[in-house]
């Protein structure tokens, strides 16, 4: 019997993306969130006495060139060293594109794979034999699966490959190979990195993507981190998903429907958390909040969405203290719809209504209000427009929505009794 | 919509009051209400009746939050109606007319043309302060146009403070040339943290020629230390060389030397002091023995001419003792004359002392007058006796005339005390009084308690209202039984129970009737459902017309009379057949109906059947009301009946019970305060009786009574009295007792004195008897006779001490003989006699004698011991002599020598070869350091093998590698110092990875910020758009009627309002003053004009939405506060205009606005509600 980790997109210092902080905010908890990430990896390897540590690609974000980071992972292998600890790591297209991952002073305990052609790696004590190839380029098109070693009679094999088989949502397509290419070799586990979600794409033998070690973006939410595989004699590989974050993103629906009141709305987002951190215990939460739903609270919650950020941020604090960080917050609340009956004209107030609707029918008329923004969007940097949440001020889409959020605040500030006119 | 009324069932001060909004001529109503009398609560009222009471409210303090309640009628102009009551609550709150069931809001909301409460607000009322901020907000605005017809259109009174809020927001977050605005600030600490993460970076290649230069230089530091250790190897061997050449050269001189030694013995280093101590050993042991030999002989010499006395040695003990006795000799001598005076100086004295007691002539026989025991115990015994019975004499007679003093003066005391009173009678009465109690205290607390109960109980009864009368007149009242309220109750019980049921079966019958009456109708309405008396109608028709065609068909053409009646049943048939027919079909129809609704039919008919028998159950059920009401009118007179001879109108049973038992316990408490009230007089009169006997008994008794006594003085004088009579008799009875004892004493004493007189006699005759003995005579005193025996005693002791002396001195005497024959012995024999006269001499000369011989044979012994020294002395020195001689013989056996004499040079000799064996060791151990492990030979051969000559030239040479070597050395240690450190500092820091986290929440913040800017941004630009939008569009028809609004309501102080344009061209409204063209800019205005040109335009938008909308009430709320009298009667008259268009309800608590109007515009087009009651002036 003997154990190994499974590992891969580790992004080692790669920083959380784009995430707010404010008053209250837990911004300790979220310091060098990968480097912890990693080093509860190295507790466990060490803790669960395993033979070996699988890295499948992506060690390194692809346009970090601080050799820091890579000096730190040196550190952080050496205590594998010190245990006793084998590691097999395949670069992937991130690290191809970096390069750092091929040129750090590593220990005897580690074996990088070439790059030039596949190979096999054996360690005759346990029995074990590991197949892999690294990227050369950051882009590699090639079914690299089709071409590595026979298995090794007698041994355990197991195939090294950074990949997205046959292609995976919101990852690029690398490596590209199907499951019977792989199922084809005869291996008995494949060890795969490149997709950032835990799957388990095929039970026998185990095609394995253990997801990303720490989630760094809006879009990696849920539990991440590593597979601790153990293999005995006659029996199938069990693989256990060890989750190994120190931060975790949420995305949190809230449905205000019929919600009556602002505080009433306040209340559901509470139970929805509530839910969130009971299901996330003990490790702090990123949250994206998005608000939806037919509420007599509309107008509030549309119309000043500064002071709705600002409540559900110190409701959060209040409630959950430093577990939760409310990152962004979407609104897409309704009005509640009158039975039938048409709004009373009230004259200026319909002058509004009529321009908002001329205005969201018409591209060109958007564009031209979207000029307003010019002064500003001069001044911003290229790295904002890059950003998932920039927002284009030549997008018509984009100002319709805008368009909306201003209507909303229109109609929330004519309001008489509103304190924020 | 218009609202018919608002009835205000329970909500703030008000209970079931109305304000009836209809019925009346005008539309215009004015509701007064003065300062707490709820205008504010009627205007929240109407707000709460159209959109729900809110969750807080200050409406409740009279009716609690559940009783609230606010009716209310609206009427729509197509006259549909609706009634309904509001609750206050959080859903469900609006309820039917009936305040039962629910109403959905849907409908409520279709009246009020689906409006919320804000939009209600905004549109359809007016307060005060509204008027006030719209006046504000267009002065403000400086009468620009479009913001003024957008406020007052909308009813919207803070464009202005929106606008700047809005151009606030956006100018803390972006101004293109800032820098502190929060995006600029966001913008420069983007690039600073960018700066400052590049400025932290690492790269590898950095760290890879750092990581190569450490290697290098350490592989050059290994070479570098291998050569240095060879170069100074190789120096160090030709050092030692150069070193040991000198030693090399000495090391052969003394080989050769040493040669010439070979036959030398080698010497032990202390031979030759070994040598020197034996020579001056023999010199000094010759020299002993001749000396001890000389002294031998000397002492033999002396021994031999020294002569010992031995006979007398052997009598030394002899003299030696003599010595001892002649001290025991001397001193008997001494004290011998001592003490033969003492003895004659006592013999002397005893006969003195005899002669002084008249004893004489006896005295050289002393002891014949020896005294006897008996006779002197005798004389002792007498004295005595006479001495007690002298004392006892004395003290009887002392304590005679004691006795008697102390009878007289007794005596005389008891003659002087008054006589002694009986005070028996006192006492029983005191007794008798005792026994009562404390009589005065009990009768004040019982008048005290008695009183207080007695005004208790009055008040109890004057609570009460049935009956009127005093405690005293409670006692007879004929009050019924509790037994008879009891039943009395239970009749009444009996009847209002029958009398409920009968209420309610009679409403559920009308109930029943009500709901059979409204199937019936529905019934009705839905269908006229056919009867069976329809259906044989009917086919009594068609059975006519099908009996007039056969006739016809059988040619017996029936009757035309009969024909056109039957044809009239059916109007547009002219042909006999067509009307049969349609009556065939009609016939057909009914029944076919018939049959299809027989449900309904037997429903309907059944129905019927219900309702007479419910409309008859009505009938019998009022009938019964009316008989039960009839019996419990006699019931009532029957009660009525029972409690007449009290004179008391009952109330119902339940209650008269309760007041029936209070009374009767008021009764009872009565009696007990009578009864309490008989004791007290009572007590009164026991008291008096007591008093009247215990004065007189004291009167009797000579103790004066006072005049104004009460009984408790009395009882203390009476007391008094009586322990001062039993105090006199104690101390009468005392003197008495103490008489008789002295008395009985006094004859005691006197019998004593008798007795001692008799024994004295009695004495005197022994006494003469003994005396006689003594040589007295019988007068002579006790003390006397004692004398003379003390003298005769003394004189007896001192004959007695002077024999002892005499004794003592006869030894002394035998003793000095006795000694003196000894010396003589001694003297005799050892010494010349001459020579001693006396026995001390003798002893002396005989000591001297034995002293002398002790000296000689002392010296005799010591002689001999020096010689016996002198003789071993030597034999030792003769012993020493030999062994020396033989030692010196060995040294010359291992010196190889035959004489003595010869050991000096050979020692000399052995000493220099040594010395040169030393030095040549020290030079092989010297060789051997610096041979460096080698032999000595092998390195000497080495050194030998160099030439001399060649070994400083090349020791120079290597010590200049080295110097190169080790500064190379030191180069390198830095080296690798520096680039350990370099590398040190490269230690994996996360310093890069912390900015570009840094940079990632500023670009967050900027997404968030920048969203912000842009929504706001577009907000504020489409609300520009809007105003101008809506100005373009309405600007001319509403200047036009503000205007004319404008000029009425300035009771023509203006001729109106129109637009012009600023300095910057912005359109804007000044108003043109009467009697001209002046045109008078806003800001120009008085604030209560810039109220009316804003009520003005106000009006003007509200005119036009009501062109094309249903009317909604408009709701002021006393706006005309800062309006002079005309201006607001202007108004006024505006608002009646415009209540021709909607319903108009002005609110106000100024009583003066109410009467203006009234006078002023009549109460033909105003109605005025009062929610108080109106002031006296405005009932005029």
């Amino acid at each position: 019997m003997f154990k190994f980790i499974h590992t891969a997109d580790i992004h080692l210092d790669s920083p959380l993306h784009r995430l707010e902080a404010y008053e209250g905010a837990p911004v300790a908890e979220i310091r060098q969130a990968s480097r912890r990430a990693f080093e509860n990896l190295i507790d466990l390897a060490v803790t669960e006495s395993v033979d070996v540590v699988l890295i499948a690609g992506d060690l390194f974000d692809g346009d970090w060139k601080d050799y820091h980071t890579g000096l730190y992972f040196i550190t952080q292998i050496h205590r594998l060293k010190a245990a006793g600890i084998a590691v097999f790591v395949v670069s992937g297209n991130h690290d191809a594109a970096g390069r750092m991952t091929r040129s750090l002073p590593y220990p005897d305990n580690v074996h990088v794979f070439s790059t030039r052609s596949p190979e096999t790696h054996k360690l005759d004590a346990l029995k074990i034999a590991v197949h892999g190839q690294s990227f050369a380029t950051a882009t590699v098109r090639d079914n690299l699966a089709i071409g590595y070693p026979d298995p090794v009679s007698g041994y355990f094999n197991i195939g090294l490959l950074h990949t997205s088989l046959t292609g995976r949502d919101g990852h690029e397509t690398y490596a590209p190979c199907t499951l019977a290419d792989l199922q084809s070799r005869g291996y008995d586990y494949w060890a795969l990195g490149h997709v950032h979600q835990f799957e388990i794409a095929a039970a026998d033998p185990p095609v394995v993507f253990p997801g990303c070690l720490q989630g760094r973006h809006a879009r990696e939410t849920g539990p991440k981190g590593a597979l601790l595989v153990t293999v005995a004699e006659g029996a199938p590989p069990e693989i256990i998903h060890h989750p190994l974050d120190v931060i975790r993103w949420i995305q949190l629906a809230v449905n205000l429907e019929g919600a009556p009141t602002e505080q009433a709305c306040l209340d559901r987002f509470v139970d929805a958390l509530e839910e969130q951190t009971r299901r996330n215990a003990s490790i702090p939460l990123i949250v994206r909040v998005s608000l939806a739903g037919k509420t007599a609270a509309h107008e509030q919650m549309a119309g000043d969405l500064e002071y709705v950020k600002e409540a559900f941020r110190s409701t959060a604090i209040a409630h959950f203290g430093d577990r939760v960080w409310i990152d962004k917050l979407t609104v897409a609340t309704q009005p509640p719809t009158k039975d039938g009956q048409a709004p009373i004209d009230p004259g200026p107030l319909r002058e509004l209504e009529h321009l908002v609707a001329e205005i969201q029918a018409d591209d060109a008329l958007r564009q031209q209000l979207g000029e307003e923004l010019t002064d500003l969007f001069r001044k911003l940097p290229a790295e904002y427009r890059q950003g998932p949440g920039a927002i284009d001020p030549a997008d018509p889409a984009q100002l319709q929505h805008i368009v909306k959020q201003a209507y909303a605040i229109l109609t929330r500030g004519l309001k008489r009794e509103t304190d924020a006119a | 919509m218009k609202i018919k009324s608002l009835q205000l069932i329970a909500f703030g001060p008000f209970t079931g009051r109305t304000l009836d909004f209809s019925d009346h001529p005008g539309a215009f109503h004015l509701v007064y209400g003065p300062n707490e009398a709820g205008k504010s609560t009627a205007l929240r009222a109407l707000r709460g009746m159209l959109f729900g009471i809110p969750v807080r409210t200050s409406d409740s303090f009279r009716h609690p939050h559940p009783k609230l309640r606010i009716g209310g009628e609206l009427i729509l102009s197509n006259g549909e109606k609706i009634a309904f009551i509001r609750r206050k609550g959080q859903r469900k709150t609006l309820r039917a007319a009936d305040d039962r069931s629910l109403l959905d809001e849907g409908v409520l909301s279709s009246f009020i043309g689906g409006i919320d409460q804000a939009l209600f607000e905004q549109m359809f009322a007016i307060g005060h302060s509204d008027l006030v901020q719209g006046g504000e907000e267009i002065i403000a605005g400086g009468g620009r146009i479009g913001q003024a017809l957008f406020t007052a259109g909308a009813g919207l009174i803070a464009l202005q403070r929106f606008q700047q809020h809005l151009d606030h927001t956006m100018e803390a977050l972006f101004k293109p040339s800032g820098s502190n605005p929060r995006i600029n600030r966001i913008l420069t600490s983007l690039k600073n943290t960018r700066k400052d993460q590049r400025a932290a970076l690492l790269l590898g290649k950095t760290w890879k020629t750092h990581y190569r230069n450490l290697q290098e230089a350490a592989t050059r530091q290994a070479a570098n230390q291998q050569r240095l250790a060879e170069c100074k190897q190789a120096y160090g061997t030709l050092e030692r060389i150069h070193e040991a050449l000198p030693l090399i050269a000495r090391r052969k001189e003394i080989g050769e030397t040493l040669r010439a030694f070979e036959d030398v013995p080698d010497l032990p280093d202390d031979f030759s002091e070994n040598r020197r101590q034996v020579e001056n050993t023999l010199a000094i042991a010759t020299n002993d023995v001749q000396r001890a030999h000389d002294s031998m002989a000397t002492l033999q010499g002396k021994i031999d001419t020294l002569a010992v006395p031995v006979a007398l040695l052997r009598q030394a003990h002899v003299v030696e003792t003599l010595q001892h006795d002649l001290g025991s000799f001397k001193k008997a001598r001494q004290d011998r004359p001592v003490l033969e005076a003492r003895m004659r100086a006592l013999d002397q004295q005893a006969t003195a002392k005899l002669s002084r007691a008249g004893i004489t002539g006896l005295a050289t026989n002393a002891h014949q007058l020896q005294l006897t025991a008996a006779v002197v115990g005798e004389l002792q015994e007498l004295g005595q006796t006479h001495e007690r019975l002298t004392t006892r004499l004395d003290t009887s007679k002392e304590r005679r005339r004691q006795l008697e003093t102390d009878i007289t003066t007794l005596e005389d005391h008891l003659k002087r005390l008054p006589p002694q009173q009986s005070v028996a009678a006192i006492k029983a009465l005191l007794q008798t009084i005792q026994d009562e109690g404390p009589l005065e205290k009990q009768i004040a607390e019982i008048r005290d308690a008695v009183h207080h109960r007695e005004k208790t109980l009055s008040n109890q009864l004057k609570r009460q209202t049935l009956w009127t009368g005093s405690l005293e007149n409670l006692g007879g009242l004929p009050w019924p039984s509790r037994e008879s309220v009891d039943r009395f109750e239970k009749q009444f019980e009996a009847s209002t129970r029958q009398m409920d049921r009968l209420k309610e079966d009679k409403a559920l019958v009308a109930e029943r009737l009500a709901a059979i009456d409204t199937e019936l109708q529905t019934i009705a309405i839905g269908h006229d459902v056919p009867t069976e008396e329809n259906l044989t109608t009917a086919r009594a028709l068609r059975d006519t017309g099908w009996h007039l065609i056969r006739r016809r068909i059988e040619g017996n053409d029936p009757a035309e009379a009969d024909v056109q009646q039957f044809k009239a049943h059916f109007a547009h048939h002219h042909a006999l057949p067509d009307a049969f027919e349609t009556s065939m079909e009609k016939a057909d129809h009914i029944s076919d109906r018939l049959r299809r609704e027989a449900g309904q039919v037997s429903r309907k008919s059944m129905l019927a059947a219900q309702k007479a028998q419910a409309e008859k159950e009505v009938r019998e059920t009022a009938a019964r009301i009316e008989a039960v009401g009839a019996e419990q009118g006699i019931l009532v007179e029957q009660w009525e009946g029972v409690w007449a001879p009290s004179g008391i109108q009952p109330l119902t049973p339940a209650e008269m019970r309760a007041w029936l038992s209070d009374m009767t316990a008021i009764r009872e408490k009565a009696a007990d305060l009578a009864l309490e009230k008989e004791k007290i007089a009572a007590r009164t009169a026991a008291t008096k009786t007591l008093m009247a006997r215990l004065a007189a008994t004291l009167d009797q008794g000579g103790v004066p009574v006072p005049e104004d006594h009460t009984l408790a003085s009395l009882i203390g004088i009476a007391r008094h009295h009586v322990e001062a009579q039993e105090a006199l008799g104690a101390q009468m009875a005392g003197l008495d007792s103490t008489l008789r004892q002295h008395r009985q004493a006094l004859q005691k004493v006197t019998s004593d004195i008798d007795e001692t007189e008799k024994d004295l006699d009695r004495w005197k005759g022994a006494w003469g008897r003994h005396v006689g003995e003594i040589g007295l005579t019988a007068e002579a005193s006790p003390t006397a006779a004692m004398s003379v025996i003390e003298n005769i005693r003394e004189a007896q002791r001192q004959r007695d001490e002077a024999d002892i002396l005499k004794k003592r001195i006869q030894g002394i005497d035998r003793d000095a003989d006795a000694f003196t024959e000894r010396v003589t012995q001694l003297v005799n024999r050892f010494a010349e006699k001459d020579l001693a006269t006396s026995p001390e001499e003798a002893s002396l000369l005989l000591n001297a004698k034995l002293t002398e011989a002790r000296e000689a044979q002392s010296r005799h012994t010591e002689l001999q011991r020096q010689l016996d020294a002198a003789r071993n002395e030597h034999a030792a020195a003769r012993k020493r002599l030999e062994d020396a001689t033989t030692r010196m013989q060995s040294l010359c056996r291992e010196a190889r020598c035959t004489a003595p004499a010869m050991l000096p040079e050979i020692e000399n000799r052995s000493r220099q070869r040594r010395l040169l064996m030393e030095e040549n060791r020290a030079l092989e151990s010297r060789l051997r350091r610096l041979s460096a492990g080698a032999t000595v030979d092998a390195f000497v051969t080495k050194a030998e093998a160099i030439a001399p000559d060649s070994l400083d030239p090349e020791m120079g040479r290597l010590a200049e590698d080295i110097s190169a070597l080790e500064r190379e050395r030191s180069e390198l240690d830095q080296t690798i110092g520096t680039e350990k450190a370099e590398l040190k500092r490269m230690d994996g820091r996360a310093e890069a990875a912390g900015h570009a986290e840094d940079a990632e929440r500023l670009l967050a913040h900027l997404e968030s910020d920048v969203a912000q800017y842009a929504r706001t941004k577009i907000a504020s630009a489409m609300l520009t758009r809007t105003i101008e939008r809506y100005r373009e569009k309405h600007q001319g028809p509403l200047i036009k009627r503000a205007s004319q609004l404008f000029w009425r309501m300035t009771r023509n102080a203006f001729q109106g309002v129109r637009a012009e344009y600023d300095g910057k061209g912005n359109p804007i409204l000044v108003g043109i003053r009467s009697g001209g063209d002046e045109a008078v800019t806003v800001d120009g205005m008085s604030d209560g004009t810039a109220d009316q040109l804003y009520l003005a335009l106000r009006l003007a938008s509200l005119e036009h939405y009501l062109e094309n909308s249903e009317p909604l009430p408009f709701v002021v709320d006393d706006i005309l506060l800062r309006f002079d009298d005309e201006r607001a009667l202007a108004t006024l008259e505006v608002l009646v205009d415009l209540s021709e268009k909607t319903q108009v309800i002005f609110f106000t608590h100024h009583h003066h606005l109410v009467e203006l109007a009234q006078s002023a515009i009549g109460n033909d087009s105003i109605t005025s509600h009062f929610l108080s009651d109106p002031p006296a002036v405005a009932r005029n």
